[in-house]
């Protein structure tokens, strides 16, 4: 098990493997952690295509909730 | 009178042959793939999760296993809880996926089925007749022996027949999709006897095959669930993989092209070595023979804890709890395995032949139901926590992301006086459906005249 962080600056759907997984931020504002199992997975983000990169492939190692694996994606 | 009997025989045999040659692959060629099947998606929708995810595991045991898991049905229709704002219902009702093994698979395809209505149905096509009796019959009479002589009939096709005639009355895939709203997803597991790897009888499994499950007999999934080794001869399946269908149109889910990737923990790159074995060795694999689904894993755990360990599944629990479908998680499993030590070291003698046989052909397949459960238990937690015999935590939903707690119950079912693991006679079949009276859960078992 691991926890993952997906930042962007604006709540998108979140995408792992094309398994949609709920947005990338809470109604705070802030990130949400996601459960994602370790391992390779494809990430991507929904909505318009104004995201860099559009895709990416990680390989997620395990990590707790104190320290998330960070997934950053750009507005462009 | 010689002549006549001979001849008689000689007829039935004809068009026992004739009647075999007219029926057509057990699973028959996909023409196109598609999302439409029986998969999780098309038998549980959109909506109908609630907040609770349950999940139940069936193990293997013969008739044993499925008077227990049938105990276990009936002990959670009678447990009924009012979530606000809903109305009152079971918890029964709340049951998303049932995944079984072996004997827990005749209870399991019969639920998924028949549901509750079919309760009665099952108590008196299978549970308390002497089913295996009739298999012996059918055996033995003199116009199945020259289709048990066939390359493509065999005990397991016998089996299969009998159980689409009598149990599950000629209901296929399709049917049992069409009969699933509101029903659980049911996992039927078997074991691929050449990766020694679970087999489980979903479309998604069968895409890799490119081949319709739709049109697959339930029976045979249960047959081949449940196919005991050498009692029962093993259940082939065609793998149309590459064959006339085009390999190139087949988009394997990104989950496991994610997860042939070499630098994958070793156990998700062996299952998806495993799965993607059915569209690259075509040469080697045109046919996939299966048997008993305990030899790869006698809990019926082992989908559960893909789905709930990762994205590599396409019920990823993980994916549902982050999307905020579900906040919390049950998983029962009903493990009909005894408790029964065989006194073997109370005497200086070896165990004679019928315990070594016992030992070789069913020890094996309880060895890794502990390691299984407290699998399931670590993937839930973290780590964490791993404590079936625990009171179940409390859950409160948190903000930041989902949280979920997996209790896992296996029933002591050890202090019962020996019950066959074939076919017990009703009194013993009720009383192992009666143990979940003893348990946490209550069972309304009647007593049986």
């Amino acid at each position: 098990m691991s926890y993952v962080i997906v930042r962007f600056v604006e709540p998108r759907e979140v995408y792992i493997d094309d398994q949609a997984q709920g947005s990338n931020l809470a109604a705070s504002g802030k990130p949400r952690a996601l459960f994602v199992g370790a391992g390779v997975h494809t990430f991507r983000l929904g909505g318009a295509a104004d995201v860099d990169p559009p895709t990416q492939k990680l390989d997620v190692p395990e990590r707790p909730i104190l320290d998330p694996f960070s997934v950053a994606f750009h507005k462009c | 009178m010689l002549i006549a009997l001979i001849r008689g025989l000689a007829m039935a045999a004809l068009v026992a042959t004739l009647t075999g040659c007219a029926a057509g692959p057990v699973n028959p060629r996909l023409d196109a793939y598609g999302p439409d099947g029986y998969r999780y998606a098309k038998v549980r929708g959109e909506g109908a999760e609630q907040e609770l995810f349950v999940i139940l595991a069936f193990s293997g045991g013969g008739t044993r296993a499925a008077a227990f898991s049938y105990g276990l049905l009936e002990g959670l229709q009678s447990i009924t809880y009012r979530p606000p704002p809903d109305a009152e219902r079971t918890l029964l009702a709340d049951v998303d996926v049932i995944s079984s093994v072996s004997g827990g698979s005749f209870t399991a395809a019969h639920y998924a089925l028949f549901g509750v209505e079919g309760f009665k149905r099952f108590e008196e096509d299978f549970l308390y007749r002497d089913i295996q009796g009739e298999l012996i019959a059918r055996a033995l009479a003199p116009w199945n022996w020259v289709r048990l002589l066939r390359s493509d009939y065999s005990r397991i096709d016998l089996a299969a027949d009998l159980y689409d005639e009598v149990v599950f009355k000629r209901a296929t895939f399709a049917t049992l999709l069409q009969q699933s709203r509101g029903r659980p997803y049911v996992l039927l597991n078997a074991t691929d006897m050449t990766l020694g790897a679970r087999f489980e009888f979903t479309q998604d499994q069968f895409d890799l095959l490119c081949s319709d499950l739709s049109q697959v007999p339930v029976a045979r999934a249960v047959a081949a669930s449940s196919a005991f080794p050498i009692l029962l001869s093993p259940l082939t399946l065609h793998n149309y993989g590459g064959d006339h269908c085009d390999p190139d149109r087949f988009l394997p889910p990104t989950w496991l092209k994610s997860a042939s990737e070499p630098s994958n923990p070793p156990r998700r790159q062996a299952l998806a070595r495993n799965l993607m074995s059915y569209r690259q060795d075509l040469k080697d694999r045109p046919f996939v023979h299966l048997l008993d689904g305990g030899l790869a894993d006698n809990i019926g755990l082992r989908g559960p804890y893909i789905a709930l360990s990762g994205q590599d599944s396409a019920w990823s629990v993980y994916s549902k709890i982050n999307n905020r479908q579900i906040r919390r998680v049950l998983v029962i499993t009903a493990n009909a395995k005894t408790g029964r030590a065989p006194g073997w070291d109370r005497r200086e003698s070896p165990p004679g032949i019928s315990g070594v046989l016992g030992l070789v052909t069913t020890g094996p397949m309880g060895n890794y139901s502990f390691e299984t459960v407290q699998l399931i238990a670590e993937a839930s937690t973290g780590g964490r926590r791993a404590s079936p015999g625990r009171p179940p935590p409390r859950c409160r939903p948190r903000e930041r992301g989902g949280r979920a707690r997996v209790m896992t119950s296996t029933p002591r079912t050890g202090g019962f006086a020996r019950a066959s693991g074939a076919t017990p006679p009703p009194a013993s079949a009720n009383r192992w459906r009666c143990v979940w009276r003893g348990s946490r859960l209550r069972s309304p078992c009647r007593a049986r005249k």
